[in-house]
C-alpha cells in the first residue's frame, strides 16, 4: 500500500489523510511477526487494565486472592489511582483549623492571643469568584480532616498520650511515648502515622503563627473543627452548620522555620490577609 | 451426518468469526485508531498540565519550593518518594527557573514540537514538581500522568502540531526535489548515522511496529477511562445520597466547592434537577462503555460526560481536573467526526484570517489579502 493512499475509517466512511501522517504503510497484516505482535501487545494491554480495574475496584473476592501487595507491586508508583471521589457519600462538609499563639515580650510576659480562624481566612477569599483556585486553599482543610481522622485512629491509651503532652514534649518524644502505648503492629503503625501528620500541621500552623505574631509566638494551640451541609431540603436553602470542636491540641513548641520558609509564610499571610 | 459433512457445516459457522478476526487483525496492523482524538488530547492534557502549574505558580515557594518543608512528611511517606527529588531542595530562584522551564516545555508539548522528547520532558518535570505535595494533589494528576504517557507512545503529533507541518513541508520539498529534471529517485551518496537511522524507521516493520503500539496505547487509555467512569460509579451505589438521588447538592452547597454562590445555588435550588443530574451523572459513568458501542449514544453520552464535567469546572472550582478526563474522552470522537468538524472550521478560519489580515492592513473589503496558508 502506498503510504499517501492510506485511510482511516470509521465504519461509516472512509477519508484519505494528509501525507503528515502517511506513516501506516507496514508489512502486510498476514504477516505472521506482525500478528504474533499484535496478539502479544492485546495480551499486555488486557493484563495490565485487568490489574488496573481490580486495584481501583471495591473490595471483592478476586481482589482478595491476587492480593493487595501482588497488585500494589504492579501499579504502584506509575499507575497510582483512586476513583472512590464522592463516594459512597458525596462530601458534605469540610474541616477548618483555628490557632492561637503565646507571645512572650521583651520583659519575659507571656500572654495569650485570640483564636484565628485560619481555614476560613484561607478558603473563602482563594475560591470565590477565582474559576482558578490555587491548590494553597485545600492545605488546612486536608491536613485537619487528616489529622482528626488518624488522631480517632489512636487507642484510648494513645490518645491520651495525645492529650497529655504539651510544649515540655517534643513531638519525638510524643512518637516515643505513643510507641510505647502501642500494644500491637496495627496500633504502632498508627502512633507513627498521626505522628508524621502531627509533624506536617504544627509546621504549618507555626508558619501561619510566625507570619501572624512574629517571632514572639513561642507556643501554638489548635483547634480542629467541621462545617456541614444540612441534609438536602429544598426549602432550607444552603445554610451551613458548624459543629463542636472535635480536636483541640495542647500548646506546642513552634516548630523551627529557615528563613525561606518564613518569607514565604509571610507572602502568603500577606496575600490572603491572613494576619 | 457424515464426516465432511459436520466439518463443512462447523467451517461454515466458524468462517464469519474468522473473517471478523482477519478485518480485526487488518484494522490494528494497518491504520492507527483515534489518530485525531490522540492529537487533541496531547493538546487538551498538556493544556491541563500548563494550566495547574500557572494557577499555583504565585504560591508555587509554598507548596513545592523553599517554603513547603511543612509538607515534608507527607512527601516523604508517598508512593511516589522514590522517583522525586529532581526539584526538592533547590534555592528559590533556581526552582522558579526550573518551574518555568517545565511551562515552556508544556507549551511546546502542546504545540507539537519535537513532541516526543519534550513530552517525556513535561512530563518528568510535571509529575516532579506537584509530587513534591502529595497533600494537595488529586485525582486529576494521576490521570494526567498516566495519560499523557499513553499518549506519548501514540503518533500524538500527526495532527495540529509543528511536526506534522513540519514532515509536510519535508515531503512536498521532497516531491518537488524528485519532480525535477533528472532527480528523480536519486539519492545522495554519502548519508549520515541520521539517514540511516530514519531509513531504518521508515522500514515496513518498523512502521507495522509503531501502528501496533499506537493502537496498544489507544485501546489501554480507553479501558483505563472505561474503568474510571465504572469504579466511580460502583464506589457511589452503596451511597444513600446517590440513591436518593440528592447526593450532588452537598458538594455543591459547601463553602469548600463554591466559585460562584449564586450559581451553586440555582443550580441545587430544584430538587428535580438535583435529582435528574445525581441519576444522571451515576448512570452515565456506570452505562459509559455500553453507550460507546453505538454511533448515536456514543455521541449522546460523549455530550452528556463533557457536560458533566463543565458542570464540575464551573461550579466546584475543579478546572483543570476536569480539563484533563474530557482530554482524554476526546480518543471516543470517531475520526469522520473530526473531519467534518474541520471541513466546516477550515473555510471559516480562513475567512477570520483574511478578515484580520485585511484589519492589521487596513485594506478595504474586497482589496486582495495574502494569508499564509
Amino acid at each position: 500500500m502506498n503510504e499517501h493512499d492510506q485511510t482511516v475509517s470509521n465504519g461509516q466512511e472512509t477519508q484519505p489523510l494528509p501525507p503528515s501522517v502517511a506513516d501506516g504503510a507496514g508489512v502486510a497484516p498476514t504477516h505472521p511477526g506482525a500478528r504474533a505482535a499484535l496478539w502479544l501487545a492485546l495480551l499486555l494491554v488486557v493484563a495490565h487494565s485487568g490489574a488496573i480495574a481490580l486495584w481501583v475496584s471495591p473490595p471483592n473476592i478476586l481482589k482478595d486472592r491476587i492480593g493487595y501487595q501482588n497488585l500494589k507491586s504492579y501499579v504502584l508508583p506509575m499507575f497510582d489511582q483512586a476513583w472512590s471521589v464522592f463516594a459512597p457519600e458525596a462530601d458534605n462538609g469540610y474541616s477548618l483549623f483555628e490557632v492561637r499563639a503565646t507571645l512572650r515580650s521583651e520583659s519575659g510576659d507571656e500572654s495569650q492571643t485570640d483564636w484565628v480562624k485560619v481555614t476560613a481566612r484561607e478558603v473563602a477569599p482563594q475560591l470565590r469568584y477565582h474559576p482558578f483556585p490555587s491548590r494553597t486553599l485545600l492545605i488546612t482543610d486536608r491536613l485537619a480532616s487528616d489529622q482528626l481522622r488518624l488522631f480517632n485512629a489512636l487507642s484510648e491509651a494513645q490518645k491520651k498520650v495525645v492529650h497529655d503532652s504539651g510544649v515540655q514534649v517534643a513531638t519525638t518524644v510524643q512518637t516515643d511515648l505513643l510507641l510505647d502505648a502501642a500494644t500491637n503492629d496495627a496500633e504502632r503503625e498508627a502512633a507513627l502515622t498521626y505522628s508524621r501528620t502531627e509533624v506536617a500541621v504544627e509546621a504549618y500552623l507555626s508558619g501561619i503563627a510566625e507570619a501572624i505574631w512574629g517571632d514572639r509566638a513561642t507556643a501554638i494551640q489548635y483547634r480542629q473543627n467541621t462545617v456541614f451541609v444540612p441534609t438536602y431540603q429544598k426549602s432550607k436553602g444552603s445554610r451551613q452548620v458548624t459543629g463542636g470542636y472535635d480536636f483541640v491540641s495542647n500548646f506546642r513548641p513552634i516548630a523551627p522555620l529557615t528563613s525561606g520558609e518564613r518569607e514565604t509564610f509571610n507572602d502568603y499571610a500577606d496575600k490572603w490577609k491572613i494576619r | 451426518m457424515s464426516r465432511a459433512t459436520v466439518s463443512g457445516l462447523v467451517g461454515a459457522a466458524v468462517q464469519p468469526a474468522r473473517s471478523r478476526l482477519q478485518s480485526f487483525e487488518n484494522l490494528l496492523l494497518t491504520q492507527r485508531l483515534a489518530i485525531y482524538g490522540v492529537a487533541l488530547s496531547r493538546i487538551l492534557a498538556g493544556t491541563a498540565y500548563i494550566g495547574i502549574l500557572l494557577s499555583n505558580f504565585s504560591a508555587r515557594h509554598l507548596l513545592f519550593g523553599v517554603g513547603s518543608g511543612w509538607a515534608g512528611p507527607y512527601r516523604d511517606h508517598s508512593e511516589q518518594s522514590d522517583w522525586i527529588g529532581l526539584f526538592a531542595h533547590l534555592p528559590a530562584p533556581v526552582f522558579t527557573l526550573c518551574y518555568l522551564g517545565v511551562i515552556v516545555l508544556g507549551i511546546l508539548f502542546v504545540l507539537g514540537w519535537h513532541t516526543r522528547v519534550v513530552g517525556v520532558l513535561f512530563v518528568v518535570g510535571c509529575v516532579q514538581i506537584l509530587e513534591l505535595n502529595p497533600l494537595v494533589s488529586d485525582q486529576g494528576d494521576n490521570v494526567l500522568r498516566i495519560g499523557i504517557c499513553l499518549i506519548l507512545l501514540t503518533d500524538c503529533a500527526a495532527f495540529w502540531s509543528l511536526d506534522a507541518a513540519r514532515a509536510a513541508r519535508i515531503a512536498n520539498a521532497e516531491n518537488a526535489e524528485n519532480a525535477g529534471p533528472g532527480r528523480e529517485g536519486s539519492r545522495p551518496a554519502v548519508r549520515g548515522a541520521l539517514g540511516a537511522l530514519s531509513d531504518l524507521g521508515a522500514h515496513p516493520m518498523a512502521r507495522t511496529a509503531r501502528t501496533i503500539l499506537h493502537n496498544a496505547a489507544v485501546i489501554t487509555l480507553g479501558m483505563q477511562l472505561v474503568i474510571i467512569y465504572i469504579s466511580a460509579a460502583m464506589f457511589k451505589i452503596p451511597g444513600v445520597g446517590w440513591r436518593e438521588g440528592t447526593a450532588i447538592a452537598y458538594p455543591l452547597r459547601s463553602d469548600a466547592y463554591q466559585v460562584w454562590p449564586l450559581l451553586n445555588d440555582l443550580a441545587t435550588k430544584s430538587g428535580i434537577v438535583v435529582w435528574l443530574v445525581t441519576y444522571g451523572a451515576l448512570f452515565l459513568q456506570l452505562y459509559f462503555p455500553a453507550l460507546l458501542l453505538n454511533r448515536v449514544t456514543r455521541r449522546l453520552a460523549l455530550v452528556a460526560i463533557v457536560g458533566l464535567h463543565l458542570g464540575i469546572a464551573i461550579l466546584m472550582g475543579l478546572p483543570w481536573f476536569t480539563l484533563a478526563m474530557v482530554a482524554f474522552d476526546g480518543i471516543f470522537i470517531s475520526t469522520a467526526t473530526y473531519q467534518l468538524v474541520g471541513r466546516w472550521w477550515v473555510p471559516h478560519w480562513h475567512a477570520v484570517r483574511v478578515a484580520c489580515g485585511r484589519r492589521l492592513l487596513r485594506t478595504p473589503p474586497g482589496s486582495p489579502v495574502r494569508v499564509r496558508s
